[in-house]
């Protein structure tokens, strides 16, 4: 008798799983028709309109701006507008590499750009990066004064 | 997408799977396997040896990573192969028919491909969306194709913004041959079909592997379940649908491990394993210590409780294949460790976020604190269902099929990741955090080995309800294969 049940038992904890399957389908079912619709109705749209559509038109097109403006070889100086786990930085590097990047610092650490003298003379280009917001490129020469126009500071 | 970009996405896998066949046409002991297996082996088999030589030429003969040197040596052996194959097939016999699929075999097949489909459809749709694609993988291969090598400047000079200059190339140099061979601009994500075909990859090399150890039956439930996980299928953090290597590294440690735990362990068997470890190692930062342990657990299978002459023979069999399976992998990590030593900032990314002195005793006295974090991962029912709600139950209910030779290995094998995350975790700054970034990718690298053991489990609970609502007279339909007699 007691084996018997024992056996019962663990067929029921094989009824339990087959049921958690049941369960997991339901929901594999909805992910998997999402996806095929979504391909489905975007079939024609090319890469690019892909970007636009998930990044944004506005950073898509401020992210080509910057490109044409750095050659592909070139390099620039990242400043990140947001807080370090928002990884606006990274995601901006990546869009713009193979152009390499020189880590600046947090925009509202930069007080003093002349404290930048450490930083090759020869990254020309600085380029803010903002989670959620087009980045912004700057002239090197010009960023003291893109950031008392745009911060207030002194 | 358009249909241009989606025949270079298709192209770029196609790219991998031809020198693949050829070497899976090359290697017996691959070549036996049924059509689903030997497809997802030579998968494996054919990224792991185009990016790992292209790896390799570039690294330590400057060759450049451009069409002619990634179309060479991708024809390299599916001209073997085909050679192979043609010399060969004048002493094929005629195959033996195979057993006809039961319906829910058929539905089995139909639910995997299904979500296949979908998790193609998504890298088809979508541009990379993930941390780590932006962080790492994407980006260090868009700097590597740049400059037509593996060691471009950002990571060979100080003072360029990388993450994880130190982390091994082998997937992004899989990239760069994808886009370099069809032409495709920068931003164009022909790429990501590559990523997305190691989520079927990855289910037939966990149906193949069960099926050898727990039979048909088993290993169509284990597969199921595996397909039907949330996470390694569309989860934007390390699932199928992202560029994150883990989902690979699980295929590539899963697959040798798989191999290596077969009951007669064959030269080419051994070899092929080899060739996969080679790639455990060149694709993330802990492959260097998962593939040999992974060829420990292979070594391990000659030492179950047998008499000792037993083991003894045993041992003899296997070292040979071991020892070839240990070839490639040391080649390999010469190359990791040549190459790293060029990165001169190769470890300072870590050096900010973590701190040996936590060792000791914080692997004792952390273990609460990590364990909380990691239950509460794991209880989520939106990453992972009710999984791990059930298939505790499954591994304690069906315990009897847990007595085989390859439980011990298969236990390690799993264990390994997680032993690697839990002293990642107790040395980190921040282990919270991590544990919440790293924890679910964890258990997608030791997936192969607890899906294994989860199918021997099943396996003894199919018997026993088939001893219950089986017939008076009729025979038992759930049978494990007889080569893999209990210890």
């Amino acid at each position: 008798m007691f084996p018997r049940a024992v056996s019962v038992l663990r067929v029921a904890v094989l009824a339990l799983f087959a049921a958690s399957l049941l369960v997991a389908a339901e929901r594999a079912a909805r992910s998997s028709w999402t996806r095929i619709a979504q391909a489905a109705s975007q079939f024609g749209v090319d890469s690019l309109q892909a970007r636009r559509q998930a990044l944004g038109a506005s950073w898509v097109a401020a992210e080509g701006e910057i490109a044409r403006a750095i050659p592909a070889d070139g390099d620039y100086l990242l400043v990140d507008g947001g807080e370090e786990r928002q990884g606006a930085t990274l995601f901006l590097r990546y869009q713009l590499a193979p152009r390499r990047a020189r880590l600046a610092g947090r925009l509202s650490e930069v007080t003093d750009p002349s404290q930048w003298a450490a930083l090759p003379t020869s990254s020309r280009w600085v380029v803010v990066a903002y989670p959620r917001r087009p980045p912004v490129l700057v002239d090197r020469k010009d960023f003291a004064r893109w950031l008392e126009t745009t911060l207030g500071r002194h | 997408m358009v249909a241009t970009e989606a025949l270079a996405g298709v192209a770029g896998v196609a790219l991998f799977a031809t020198p693949g066949a050829g070497l899976a046409e090359l290697l017996p002991a691959v070549r036996a396997f049924s059509v689903g297996r030997r497809l997802a082996y030579a998968y494996l088999l054919g990224v792991a040896w185009t990016a790992g030589m292209l790896y390799a030429l570039s690294h330590f003969l400057a060759v450049p990573l451009r069409p002619p040197a990634i179309l060479a040596t991708a024809a390299a052996p599916a001209v073997a192969g085909a050679v192979s194959w043609l010399l060969r097939r004048r002493r094929l016999r005629p195959s033996t028919p195979q057993r006809r699929r039961r319906p829910w075999e058929w539905l089995v097949t139909a639910v995997c491909a299904v979500i296949s489909l979908a998790v193609l459809a998504d890298a088809l749709t979508n541009p990379v969306l993930d941390w780590d694609g932006w962080m790492t993988w994407a980006a260090q291969a868009r700097y590597v194709r740049h400059e037509g090598t593996v060691d471009p400047t950002v990571l060979t000079q100080k003072g360029w913004y990388v993450s994880h200059p130190w982390y091994p190339l082998l997937l992004p140099v899989a990239q760069v041959a994808v886009l370099e061979t069809t032409h495709a601009d920068w931003d164009d994500p022909a790429f990501r079909p590559f990523y997305a075909a190691f989520f079927p990859v990855w289910l037939l090399v966990i149906y193949g592997g069960a099926r050898a150890l727990a039979g048909r039956t088993a290993a169509g439930w284990t597969t199921l379940a595996a397909a039907l996980l949330p996470v390694p299928a569309f989860e934007l953090a390390g699932g199928a649908v992202s560029a994150y290597s883990d989902l690979p590294l699980a295929c590539f440690y899963g697959g040798a491990l798989a191999l290596l735990l077969s009951p007669r362990l064959r030269p080419s068997a051994g070899l092929a394993a080899g060739i996969l470890l080679a790639a455990v190692s060149l694709t993330k930062a802990e492959g260097a210590v998962l593939a040999p342990a992974a060829l420990v657990c292979g070594g391990l299978y000659a030492f179950a409780p047998l008499g000792q002459r037993k083991w003894q023979r045993r041992w003899h069999l296997r070292r040979g294949p071991l020892a070839l399976a240990a070839l490639p992998l040391v080649l390999a990590l010469a190359l990791l460790f040549s190459w790293r030593a060029g990165v001169p900032e190769r470890f300072e990314s870590y050096e900010k976020i973590v701190s040996w002195t936590f060792l000791w005793p914080g692997i004792l006295t952390r273990a609460p604190r990590i364990a909380s974090a990691v239950r509460s991962q794991m209880a989520s029912t939106t990453a992972w269902g009710f999984f791990w709600w059930t298939a505790p139950l499954v591994l304690a209910a069906g315990w009897r099929g847990l007595r085989r030779r390859a439980t011990v290995p298969l236990l390690l094998g799993a264990a390994a990741p997680l032993a690697v995350a839990w002293i990642s975790y107790t040395i980190s700054l921040t282990p919270e955090f991590i544990i919440w970034t790293s924890w679910n990718r964890v258990r997608i690298q030791a997936s192969v080995p607890c899906l294994l053991l989860l199918a021997l489990a099943l396996a003894n609970l199919l018997r026993v309800a088939d001893a219950i609502f089986r017939r008076p007279g009729r025979r038992a339909r759930f049978q494990t294969p007889s080569r893999c007699t209990p210890a």
